[in-house]
Parts: C-alpha cells; sequence; structure tokens
C-alpha cells in the first residue's frame, strides 16, 4: 500500500502540474494578504476579521482543489486504462482507495503549510496564531477532506472525470449558497434549510464563535456538528463507492 | 504752541487711523470658527460632528454661505476624498446678517488611518474671496498590530521560494528522463 501511496504523492502532489497548482495558490494568498494592506476598504477591517477572510479564502480554495484532484483520481485512472492494472494488484478496493485519500490528504497539507507564512503576518502582535492553526486543522481538515472524499466517490461512481467534478462542483456550491446570502434571506424557507444544514455555513460559524465570540468548548463542538456529520456521511458514500469501482463494462 | 498742538494732533490722527487700517486687515469680512471638538484621536469608524461659528462683521448682509469640511492629510501629504468620510455635504447658509453669528453642525465619519489637518471653509456666492477656520489635529489610529513590512516580505517572497521548488522539480525530472 505504501507503494501505491508513494505513486499518488509522486503522480498528483510533486508532478508538474501539483507543483505549479501550489504556485498559483501561493500567488493568489499573496495578492489576497496584499491587499489587506493595500486596499482602502480592506485597511479598515479588524485584525480578526482579516483573519477570518483569509481563513475562508483558504478554506474555499483547498475545497475547490481537492474537490478537483479527487473527482479526476479514478475515472482518470479509468479513461487512462490503467484502473485495470491497479485493480489486479492483491490490495484491496478500500485500500486502493484510502491510498488515493492520503495523496489528497498531503496535497492539502502542502497548501495548509503554504498558508501559515501568510497567517503569521496577518495575526502579528496578537496570540491568534495557534486558535487560528486549531481551527485549521481541527475543522478546516475534516471539512476540506469531506468534500474531497466526496469527490472521490462520485469519480468512483461516475466513468467521466468531467461529470465527476461537475457534480462536485456543483455540490460545494450549493453548500455555501448561504455565504451569498443576506442574514433576513437565511432566515426562511430553502436558504434556512440549507443555511442549517449546511457544512460550510457550520464551518464558518464555528470560525466566527471561537475567533470573534470566544465561545465554550461546548458551544463550539455543537457549532462543528454538522462538518462531523458531513464528514461521516462522505466516509460511507466513499466506503459503498469503492466497492462498486470496476471496469467499464465489458473490459 | 497752536503748531506744536496741531503736529501732535495729526500724529495721534496717523495712529488712529494707521491703527483702523491694521485692525482691518486682520479682522476679516467673514471669521469661521471651529467651536469642538478641539481635537480627534481614534480608531477609523469615529463618527463625530464638527460644530463650528460663522460671523459676519460687515455691515452688510450675506447671502448663500456654503460651510462644509475640508481636510488634509499630513501623514500622506494628500487632500482627502471627502465622500468617503461622508463629509461631502455642506451646511448652508441663506442669510448671514450684519454683525450676525451662526452655528453650523457638519457631520463626519473617520475612515482612514493617518494624520489629518480639520478646518472649517466658508464660501458666499456674493464674493469671490473664502473664509477658512483655524486646523484642528486629527489623529485615527490604525486597528491592527499588522505589520506592512512583514506583509510584503511574505508576500513576495513566499511565491518565489514556491517557484524555485518548481524549477529546482523540472531540473530534477528532466535531469532523470535524460538518464
Amino acid at each position: 500500500m505504501s507503494s501505491l501511496i508513494k505513486k499518488e504523492i509522486r503522480e498528483h502532489v510533486f508532478s508538474r502540474k501539483g507543483v505549479w497548482i501550489f504556485f498559483a495558490v501561493s500567488i493568489l494568498f499573496s495578492g489576497l494578504t496584499y491587499s489587506f494592506i493595500s486596499v482602502k476598504e480592506l485597511i479598515l477591517l479588524a485584525q480578526v476579521e482579516v483573519n477570518m477572510t483569509f481563513m475562508k479564502a483558504l478554506i474555499g480554495i483547498s475545497i475547490l482543489v481537492s474537490i478537483i484532484l479527487g473527482s479526476t483520481m479514478v475515472s482518470g485512472e479509468r479513461e487512462q486504462g490503467t484502473l485495470e492494472s491497479l485493480l489486479l494488484t492483491p490490495l484491496s478496493k478500500v485500500k486502493i482507495i484510502l491510498s488515493k485519500v492520503v495523496g489528497i490528504l498531503v496535497f492539502w497539507l502542502i497548501i495548509s503549510v503554504i498558508s501559515i507564512p501568510y497567517f503569521y503576518s496577518l495575526t502579528y502582535g496578537t496570540n491568534m496564531l495557534p486558535t487560528i492553526l486549531s481551527y485549521l486543522y481541527l475543522i478546516g481538515l475534516p471539512l476540506v477532506i469531506s468534500f474531497s472524499l466526496l469527490s472521490l466517490a462520485f469519480s468512483t461512481w461516475i466513468s467521466s472525470s468531467k461529470n465527476a467534478t461537475l457534480m462536485s462542483i456543483v455540490l460545494f456550491l450549493v453548500t455555501a449558497i448561504p455565504m451569498f446570502l443576506s442574514t433576513t434571506m437565511k432566515k426562511s424557507g430553502f436558504a434556512h434549510l440549507v443555511d442549517s444544514l449546511s457544512p460550510v455555513s457550520a464551518s464558518m460559524l464555528t470560525l466566527k464563535d471561537w475567533l470573534v465570540n470566544k465561545l465554550s468548548f461546548f458551544s463550539i463542538f455543537m457549532d462543528s456538528v454538522p462538518v462531523l456529520c458531513f464528514l461521516g456521511i462522505s466516509i460511507i458514500c466513499l466506503f459503498y463507492a469503492s466497492k462498486k469501482m470496476d471496469f467499464l463494462g465489458g473490459e | 504752541m497752536v503748531k506744536k498742538a496741531g503736529i501732535i494732533l495729526a500724529i495721534l490722527l496717523g495712529f488712529v487711523i494707521t491703527g483702523q487700517s491694521a485692525f482691518a486687515m486682520e479682522q476679516p469680512n467673514v471669521e469661521v470658527k471651529v467651536i469642538s471638538p478641539n481635537q480627534v484621536k481614534d480608531y477609523p469608524g469615529k463618527e463625530t460632528t464638527v460644530k463650528a461659528q460663522v460671523t459676519n462683521h460687515t455691515n452688510q448682509s450675506i447671502k448663500d454661505l456654503v460651510v462644509y469640511i475640508t481636510m488634509t492629510d499630513m501623514g500622506k501629504k494628500w487632500t482627502v476624498n471627502l465622500e468617503d468620510y461622508s463629509a461631502d455635504k455642506p451646511e448652508q447658509v441663506k442669510e448671514l446678517g450684519p454683525g450676525e453669528t451662526k452655528e453650523v453642525s457638519l457631520p463626519i465619519r473617520f475612515v482612514y488611518t493617518s494624520n489629518y489637518y480639520l478646518y472649517v471653509t466658508a464660501a458666499s456666492a456674493d464674493s469671490l474671496d473664502i473664509y477658512s477656520s483655524n486646523g484642528i489635529p486629527i489623529v485615527i489610529m490604525g486597528n491592527t498590530k499588522i505589520d506592512p513590512t512583514t506583509i510584503q516580505v511574505v508576500s513576495i517572497a513566499t511565491p518565489l521560494i514556491i517557484l524555485f521548488l518548481v524549477v529546482l522539480n523540472f531540473i530534477k525530472n528532466r535531469k532523470k528522463r535524460i538518464a
């Protein structure tokens, strides 16, 4: 299994595509960070708001990158015709899928490491950095991994990489809808339903309660329950999807 | 004796006339004075109302007097866009009678971190003369401890380090392919 993990890391993390993605992400982070000291409206933000904005951007970028990566992992193997050789190895389907999950995890960990200098500079002069990093790895990680697992499941169920990517992005956008709505709109109807169930909304509420409202551990845990439930659902979905991982019909 | 008295009288008269004209030079037709605040030292977002007094020192009434806030950014050595500070709307004084004083209230919301001089200016449609009050110091402090130099260093150095690793990775892969 370790050789398969190494292969995934080599193919996705240290490949030319992978390193260019890291470079693009760092450029995005630099642009955003620099705007906090150069854009008139952003200079006005309090330091905690600045860090919350950066965290939202980091989580959004991480989810997008990891779902694109995850949704092409199995269907990509199928399209390239390499899935057959992979399934013929003595490794179980679950282990094959797990090695792909580790690949995505390493990818995300590198993105999170890239973000640390930016967080250091944005939390400068305060004691927010440990809280920020705790949030990143305790709430951000389960959220990003949940989306990656679901995109991997789509990639396993749907034979086309394009369709799997599209499905994953649509799922992300639906869960992220409340972020674009006003507080009044979120109080009723479909928006309220999505807002109360969305793991993305829950993660943002957790961030606010942790950093701004400084609520108790119990309240923060309760805020993050939808994220943990989403992780559980994603694990179950991927487990069932891994059993369906097979050659194309007729192969 | 009469001659001496005439000379003294002429000298005294000269003093009176000169004194009056000097007084007239010091006293403008319209005087603008900021009553409150004396100074402001606060964070961005601070809202305040500048109260100013406009006095007509002439013996004629002045019509359509426009009184407004003006600020100079002494930190950046710039003028400021008063629209950003919600202070672009002037107060109008329809008529200011001879010797009359009127008080105007001008709201402002300080938004950007810097050091400013704030003063109130009055202009009338009747004359091209513009009258301004003395300045009051305004210090708007930054509400973050973010160090711009650290941000600049991180924003430039991080992508450069990653670019260096990308190039290193590219060279390594190329060497492998050649071997």
